[in-house]
């Protein structure tokens, strides 16, 4: 509406007026806390774990190196070693290749040297009560429906996150028989639209939204929130473009076909990890103490970060319409 | 005859009105005032109570010429204020939606202007004002931390009186007399600021010239009148009605010609307007049967209100046509309250005993919006539901003396009803005081206190966009315990001392998290609330010095305020406005017969914002700051000296002028509103405080007729 114009603007003029100065931060934190960030789901065979160092806020010089690191992954008690993937400017990450199932508890804990040993355990949800169809929407797009069903009556908002990943292999066959058919593998991202299935009346014009973007286990995800079952069929719409599987080069000594193939994935999403993912933090109005302290600290024991488990359901890898 | 002044005394404290006070016999209302306060019990044996007459209302340092009993209350021990120069009442460690405001005896939704910068009360009508931190007496209730009593003033039933008031910003008129000797009285208060006044010159200059037009002020209103009629000396009839009420508007007009076959004229822009306040009306009668029994008796009807439209209009000329589209969007919500309630005093050698009912009903229109297009088509008219709740109260106290002994036991009973959920609350209310000598009381006290309506408002500032919305099978009423006990010691015939301690507990504290928007969703507004627990304790000591011409006063407050709310943290944490430490020095000296100077100095601990504790650095994401605990950090401490300077003057028709000259925050002392954590060019971390009010110099003229 017009009016917020004229209210911030009565906001900014207040804002105009005052005057500013820096200090000291207020702060003494007692040394430096282990960051993790996971999320295992089923599905999928491999969790990647990140671990990092959090640096005390007065002490920032830039990200520090974490030695001695010591992680433990375990699914219903049994211990599995992640093993140590990459090393990105301090970010440690680590892959578990333990295959999980709803229902299961996945416990994370890490050490380093240095900083204390932090702890978190989350179940993987079940998967979404849903249905999912498909259809050519308009030429170079495919339209994805979820019919969600919420029977429960709780009235607890339930969270999703809807994650699309694609595959181009060109395949590349021989005129000559005995030679054989080679095949070129490349990973696609998809720009995907979505709108929240939830209408809200909510003007965002602080900072926060009912949906969001975000990058999850390697993986763009678009999350988002229910209405706590008001709507029990909750219809959840997605436009993928494609290009038609065609062959995309033939001569005389050989065909090359290109193939698309894509995974659509439906997340159910604890409430902490969506907080976690879409916090209502508006740093100004927290600063000032004008809202409530919605800080999404995760579920970290020790430490900070995230590792909750999501509920996947998955549509199994597709091919494009020819 | 003491039968009869304690009657009086506790019709007094319970309907605020006996006797058809004279506004401007002043010396018979004291002389009254001091027989009956003399009878009753003295509110220093009460643990918690305030009584302020208008002399201390007015006697502070009046911000922009403008007195305000809120910021006077602010003053008081146990009262955070929140943010600097907004009408906060934090009480005890209450929010400050948990306050019963009641203007003579009617329950205010909206108290003050300009998102808090000023009270709604008009000084010039107000008579007294009775707050309670604790110790609640049973007739009060339905919110939980504070109870600010005001009570105004009946006009004179012998001649015409009043009084006109300039100030820097806004200017009031008073006026009262008898409308028939000694049978009916009328009191009219008018204030009205003229900001908008002083703007549109300046917008008119900038305007000049040029084809777009800006035009947009903003003003409030405050309306306050009341009808006494005495058709006996046992029977008093009140008719009184308020309207407070603030005003914004913005305008950007752009005069605009379009050349096609022939000239076009038409005109574009926008148009806000933002109507909100609170109007209240009421009628009562109070009858006294015999020198040991009264009644009273109330019907009122009390609403606070937000009208917000938009207007936009835009033109497209093509093939020499001339196309003008109209939007125009309002949006209106209200909360409304109307009861009736009577009550019944008795008094006996060593009881005296009260009793009473009431009976509310309040509905809610939390939003209706209505979109047209040009013309009278309606786009959509869309609303929320209504909501309706039942209030039925009932409440019986009796406050026993033997000797030094004095004990008010009282209980209240509170039935709520609403959206199909039922909710009965008994609290007990306890006070007591023991005259250890003729000048030491010890006292206590104790009470439960509920609270069934609760404001939604996206940020912590008094905007007209706050709704208040009722309990429900969802949103369950707060609840609240507290006890208190202390001690008043008259030290000397100057030095008197009052030292007290509080421990205080919240159950279903609420808070709206919805703070996704300006506008609260009112669709889903009751899953916004998250819900909680919150504890405060502290001590208070207050110290006064008395004389002739000097008047001194020392109010010290330790506290501690917490809450725990689960999906903000797992343990306890401190609340925002926990402020360790508060200090308030008051002095006043009669320099000469005329001239009479105040000042007042502030200290309290810093308000508490929450601050990133540690940093990430994570690959795509960038620099993270990471938040360990809410309300972690302590902003720098406050203070500030308010001085302020009378001169009374005898006009040559005997009447009496007075210029007062007031400076805000004396020595500029520039104080954190909000703190903020950035990274700077040297990719370091640094705090950065952001301060608001400097030194506000202001005068006020009255005068009185």
């Amino acid at each position: 509406m017009r009016k917020i114009p004229a209210i911030l603007s009565s906001l900014l003029l207040i804002a105009a007026l005052s005057c500013e100065r820096e200090t000291d931060l207020p702060l003494k934190p007692d040394g430096g806390r282990l960051y993790l960030e996971c999320f295992p789901s089923n599905n999928h065979d491999t969790t990647y774990i990140k671990l990092t160092a959090a640096v005390p806020i007065t002490e920032y010089e830039g990200p520090k190196e974490l030695s001695n690191i010591m992680m433990n992954f375990r699914v219903n008690g049994d211990s599995f070693a992640p093993k140590l993937y990459s090393e990105d400017n301090y970010v440690y990450t680590y892959i578990a290749d333990v295959p999980l199932k709803p229902g299961d508890i996945v416990s994370v804990d890490a050490s380093a040297e240095g900083y204390p040993q932090i702890t978190a355990s989350s179940s993987v949800p079940d998967e979404a009560d849903m249905e999912m169809s498909r259809e050519i929407y308009n030429y170079g797009t495919l339209r994805h429906k979820f019919t969600v069903r919420r029977n429960d009556g709780s009235g607890q908002k339930h969270y999703y996150g809807v994650a699309i990943r694609g595959v181009c292999r060109m395949e590349k066959t021989y005129a000559d028989s005995d030679r054989q058919p080679e095949t070129e593998v490349s990973y696609l991202r998809y720009d995907y639209k979505m709108e929240s299935p939830v209408k809200s009346k909510d003007e965002d014009i602080l900072g926060y939204k009912t949906i969001k973007q975000c990058h999850v286990n390697g993986t763009d995800m678009v999350i988002f929130e229910d209405d706590g079952g008001k709507t029990q069929n909750l219809e959840i719409v997605v436009d993928i473009p494609y290009q038609q599987d065609k062959y995309w080069v033939v001569v005389e000594d050989y065909k090359i076909f290109r193939r698309t193939l894509y995974n659509v994935e439906m997340f159910r999403i604890p409430k902490e990890a969506y907080e976690y993912l879409n916090p209502r933090i508006n740093e100004s109005l927290l600063a000032a103490g004008l809202i409530p302290p919605f800080i999404s600290n995760g579920n970290i024991s020790g430490g900070y970060g995230i590792a909750s488990c999501m509920g996947c359901t998955s549509s199994g890898w597709i091919g494009n319409p020819i | 005859m003491k039968g009869f002044l304690t009657l009086c005394s506790i019709f007094l404290a319970f309907l605020n009105v006996c006797f058809p006070a004279a506004a401007d016999e002043k010396e018979i209302a004291d002389t009254l005032e001091r027989v009956i306060i003399s009878a009753e019990k003295s509110p220093i044996a009460y643990t918690g109570l305030k009584r302020l007459d208008r002399k201390e209302l007015i006697a502070g340092t009046a911000v922009l010429g403008t007195p305000d009993v809120i910021k006077v209350l602010q003053n008081i021990s146990g009262v955070a204020s929140g943010m600097e120069l907004m009408s906060g009442l934090y009480v005890h460690g209450g929010d400050g939606s948990d306050n019963l405001f009641l203007l003579d005896g009617v329950p205010l939704f909206q108290v003050s202007h300009l998102a808090g910068l000023f009270s709604s009360f008009n000084t010039d009508i107000i008579q007294s004002a009775d707050f309670y931190k604790s110790g609640f007496p049973a007739r009060y209730g339905g919110k939980l931390s504070s109870v600010v009593d005001i009570t105004t003033t009946d006009g004179s039933m012998e001649k015409f009186g009043g009084s006109v008031s300039i100030g820097l910003i806004d200017g009031r008129i008073n006026l009262n007399g008898p409308i028939v000797k000694n049978k009916l009285s009328y009191n009219v208060a008018i204030r009205r600021s003229w900001l908008d006044a002083i703007i549109a010159p300046i917008l008119a200059f900038n305007n000049s010239g040029s084809d777009t037009k800006t035009k947009g002020g903003y003003a409030l209103f405050d309306s306050d009148v009341n009808l006494a009629y005495a058709p006996t000396k046992s029977d008093k009839i009140n008719f009184r009605f308020f309207a407070g009420t603030d005003h914004f508007s913005y305008s950007k007009i752009t005069q605009e010609k379009y050349y096609g076959k022939e000239i076009y004229d038409a005109e574009s822009g926008v148009k806000t307007n933002m109507k909100w306040g609170n109007i209240a009306a009421s009628s009562s009668w109070n009858h006294i049967f015999s020198q040991r029994l009264a009644l009273s008796a109330m019907l009122y009807y009390s609403k606070g209100y937000s009208d917000i439209s938009d207007w936009q209009k835009s033109n497209d000329f093509s093939d020499d046509v001339l196309t003008s589209g109209t939007f125009t969007e309002t949006s209106v919500s209200s909360a409304n309250a109307a009861g009736i309630k009577s009550a019944l005093v008795m008094s006996f050698k060593h009881h005296n005993l009260s009793a009473g009912i009431e009976y509310r009903s309040s509905w809610y229109n939390p939003s209706h919006t209505k979109v047209k297009t040009k013309g009278e088509d309606i786009m959509t008219d869309s609303g929320s539901g209504k909501y309706l709740s039942h209030e039925v109260s009932a409440f019986a106290e009796d406050e026993m003396t033997y000797g030094p002994f004095s004990l008010t036991a009282g209980l209240r009973l509170d039935g709520y009803f609403a959206d199909g959920a039922a909710y009965f609350r008994p609290q007990p209310r306890l006070a007591a005081s023991y005259n250890i000598t003729d000048d030491i009381i010890a006292k206590a006290s104790y009470e439960a206190m509920s609270q069934y309506s609760h404001l939604l408002s996206s940020i912590y500032i008094d905007l007209p966009t706050n709704i208040w919305m009722p309990s429900t099978s969802i949103v369950k009423p707060s609840d609240s315990h507290q006890a208190a006990a202390g001690i008043y010691a008259r030290i000397s015939k100057n030095w008197h001392v009052d030292a007290s301690g509080y421990y205080r507990s919240i159950r279903n504290c609420l808070i709206y998290s919805g703070s996704g928007s300006l506008f609260p969703p009112i669709d889903k507004w009751e899953e916004e609330f998250i819900s909680g627990k919150g504890r405060s304790y502290g001590a208070e000591l207050e110290v006064k010095y008395l004389s002739g011409k000097f008047l001194g006063s020392a109010a010290y407050t330790l506290s501690w305020s917490e809450r725990k709310f689960d999906e903000l943290h797992s343990s306890w944490f401190r609340d925002r406005f926990d402020n360790r430490h508060k200090l308030t020095l008051t002095a006043s000296y009669r320099i000469t017969e005329n001239i009479d100077i105040n000042a007042t100095w502030n200290f309290h601990s810093g308000n508490r914002v929450t601050v990133p504790e540690h940093i990430v650095n994570l690959p795509g994401t960038g620099t993270k700051f990471l938040f360990s605990e809410p309300y972690n950090a302590k902003m720098p401490d406050y203070h500030r000296l308010d001085l302020s300077c009378n001169f009374h003057k005898k006009t040559k028709r005997g009447n009496e002028s007075i210029w007062n000259i007031s400076i805000y925050n004396t020595y500029c002392r520039m104080n954190p509103i909000l703190m903020r954590t950035t990274i700077n060019l040297e990719n370091k971390p640094v705090a950065t405080i952001y301060s608001l009010v400097p030194i506000i110099p202001s005068f006020s003229y009255t005068l009185k007729f």
